[in-house]
């Protein structure tokens, strides 16, 4: 068995002991239907608030699942940099890094495992959300294809991605568990600002990703630039991979 | 026949060098203690000889493996060795076998072989947070020794158990010397003494003095004398530096140490000196200076 | 506020959800030992069953500590 094979498995095997593979998703999950489910009560909400119930435009069914979207980039990607920002940190300040890498491992298996099991755990999660926002949309109010459902996920979890491969370089890099979520959140909170104000220059930001997402659901298309930002993002997500390898080994080999 | 070969090792955290010019081998089927003070440069050695840490200068040669990943002739435990807590004994055994590219099935005989040997049979299916010091300790030497490496190190194995976990481990690397070469480190020197061949001494960063275990005890086993004296006069104590038989004079909290060329010559004339002086002796011991002696002086010099 | 049928429907998931965190949470606190969690078991008790959805969360993302 390939040695990067057997680390992801410890990987997963170790993300179902701490049981982030039942709430993860789960926290997902209520994100994604909360929208739906607020949506849906908000005539009775604003009736018992005394506000004319009319006066307030019922959003599309199309409109609800953008909003979804937006809540795995608030409160879904803080879970995500709060739950990785030790994957690599802990293991080296614990010691038990060290019981692996004094085995015949190189550091580039030893990093992508760790890359693939949060990248599965993200797609998992977000994938049943998303699942969860679809479902309840459709009893609750017009059903949506799902062909902009699964297309508009993969376009918002590569922005997701993104960012988690930020965090497992800082994780590579750094000691502080606490500087390494911060700094990562501060990155993509940084870089949706920056994308917004110049809006021109920064057509190959990641975080339009987030915006041609929503775009995919409301007009079906994600926008001429769409391809563009997607193309650069896996670069980005490919060079913090290479980073991270590196980091890695000199973290290790040189102090 | 050497089975490691070391020349010019050096390691430099930024200006200082933690490690410096280590030129030494290590003969096959042999048990070298590393023995130094903390601080002395220890665990930066085992590391770099271990593959974990890359050295500033010098070569690490294994003779006769021409395995591209020296990690794979290799066994290494940690001076504080940490697990994953969340997998049972057995859990982590077969997953340090398997990357260490042991087949499965292998791998799960060889951890169930390995979990009885060191004495974790009953625990192996238990989490190891729940593991004692030296069930870790012994867990540890397990996974070191999994892969049946030609080279198993150890940084200070013992020092942090208790007396009975001590022997434990004492009693099981004396078991696994008989398989293996082992290099191990301690600042403890009746562990060396007690299983190792050959020592090797370090301070700052160098080699004070190498060589097999029992040789160095005899170049530098020298005659000793050691004299209580209830009454004495501190003009007769620092006179006895001056007497011909006597190579070198230590006193200390009332205790005089004498380094002498020979023995014989040496009681008798003292025996003499005590009757004529009229001193109360409450104790004269003769001996040999031993191996701590040697460390000692080595480290102090 | 009155749930219809298809309210109570809605409504019912999301609570056995938060639920089925809860008692994750509260599994998972009663298996550690005091030194695997940061701060007193009791107050992460309170704060799980009191905290909802995320007095849950809060425990599970640093109410542990790794390694373990």
């Amino acid at each position: 068995m390939s040695t990067w094979l057997l680390l992801f498995r410890k990987e997963m095997l170790e993300s179902t002991r701490n049981y982030k593979w039942i709430w993860i998703p789960l926290v997902f999950l209520l994100l994604g239907i909360s929208n739906p489910v607020t949506t849906y009560f908000m005539p009775q909400i604003l009736e018992s608030s005394g506000v004319a119930a009319d006066l307030v435009p019922v959003p599309t069914s199309v409109e609800i699942m953008a909003k979804s979207l937006s809540q795995y980039g608030t409160l879904g990607l803080l879970i995500l940099a709060l739950s990785f920002m030790g994957i690599v940190a802990a293991e080296r300040q614990s010691g038990s890094a060290i019981m692996v890498l004094v085995k015949p491992v190189s550091h580039r298996s030893y990093i992508l495992a760790k890359w693939s099991g949060m990248t599965v755990l993200t797609l998992a999660a977000v994938g049943l959300g998303q699942l969860g926002t679809w479902y309840y949309t459709n009893i609750l109010f017009e059903s949506v294809p799902f062909r902009l459902v699964w297309t508009s996920l993969l376009v918002y979890a590569l922005w997701l991605l993104f960012i988690n491969t930020i965090t497992l370089f800082l994780s590579c890099l750094m000691k502080s568990v606490g500087g390494i979520a911060f700094i990562s959140l501060g990155v993509a909170a940084v870089l949706a600002i920056l994308t917004q104000v110049l809006d021109h220059t920064m057509k190959w930001s990641p975080s339009r990703l987030t915006g041609a997402a929503s775009q995919i659901l409301l007009s079906g298309q994600g926008g001429g630039d769409m391809w563009l930002a997607i193309a650069l993002t896996i670069a980005f997500i490919a060079a913090l991979l290479a980073g991270s390898v590196t980091a890695s080994r000199r973290m290790w080999t040189k102090s | 026949m050497n089975l490691l070969e070391v020349g010019g090792l050096t390691k430099r955290f930024g200006a200082n060098a933690a490690v410096d010019g280590l030129s030494f081998a290590i003969s096959q089927g042999r048990c070298m203690a590393l023995l130094g003070p903390n601080g002395a440069g220890k665990t930066t050695t085992l590391k770099m000889l271990s593959g974990l840490l890359e050295p500033s200068s010098g070569t690490i040669r294994f003779i006769g493996e021409a395995r591209a990943d020296i990690r794979e002739s290799i066994g290494y435990l940690p001076q504080y060795p940490s697990f994953f807590n969340w997998m049972s004994g057995k859990e982590f055994l077969e997953f340090t076998a398997k990357l260490a590219r042991i087949p499965a099935k292998e791998a799960a005989s060889r951890a169930k072989e390995l979990l009885e040997r060191v004495g974790l049979k009953d625990a192996a299916k238990r989490k190891i947070s729940g593991y004692s010091g030296g069930m870790k300790q012994r867990l540890g030497l397990a996974q070191a020794v999994i892969h049946r490496p030609k080279l198993l190190i150890l940084d200070e194995p013992v020092s942090a158990l208790d007396p009975q976990g001590r022997r434990e481990v004492m009693e099981l690397l004396k078991e696994m010397k008989r398989e293996t070469t082992i290099l191990f480190s301690t600042h403890i020197l009746h562990d060396a003494e007690e299983i190792s061949d050959d020592v090797m001494i370090m301070d700052r960063g160098h080699i004070v003095v190498e060589g097999d275990l029992q040789q160095l005890m005899r170049d530098h086993g020298k005659p000793q004398i050691r004299i209580k004296v209830g009454n004495a006069d501190p003009a007769w104590v620092q006179g006895l530096r001056d007497r011909p038989f006597v190579r070198e004079f230590e006193f200390a909290l009332g205790l005089i140490t004498l380094q002498v060329t020979n023995l014989h010559e040496a009681r008798e004339s003292l025996f003499r000196e005590f009757v004529d002086q009229g001193l109360e002796i409450e104790g004269f011991e003769m001996g040999q200076t031993t191996l701590e002696d040697l460390f000692m002086k080595a480290v102090q010099a | 506020m009155q749930l219809g049928d298809l309210g109570l429907q809605v409504i019912l998931p999301v609570a056995i959800i938060e639920l089925i965190l809860m008692v994750i949470a509260l599994v998972d606190l009663s298996r550690r030992e005091k030194e695997e969690t940061r701060g007193p078991k009791l107050l992460w008790v309170f704060i799980i069953i009191l905290g909802n959805l995320l007095g849950s969360v809060v425990y599970f993302t640093v109410g542990r500590r790794s390694g373990s």
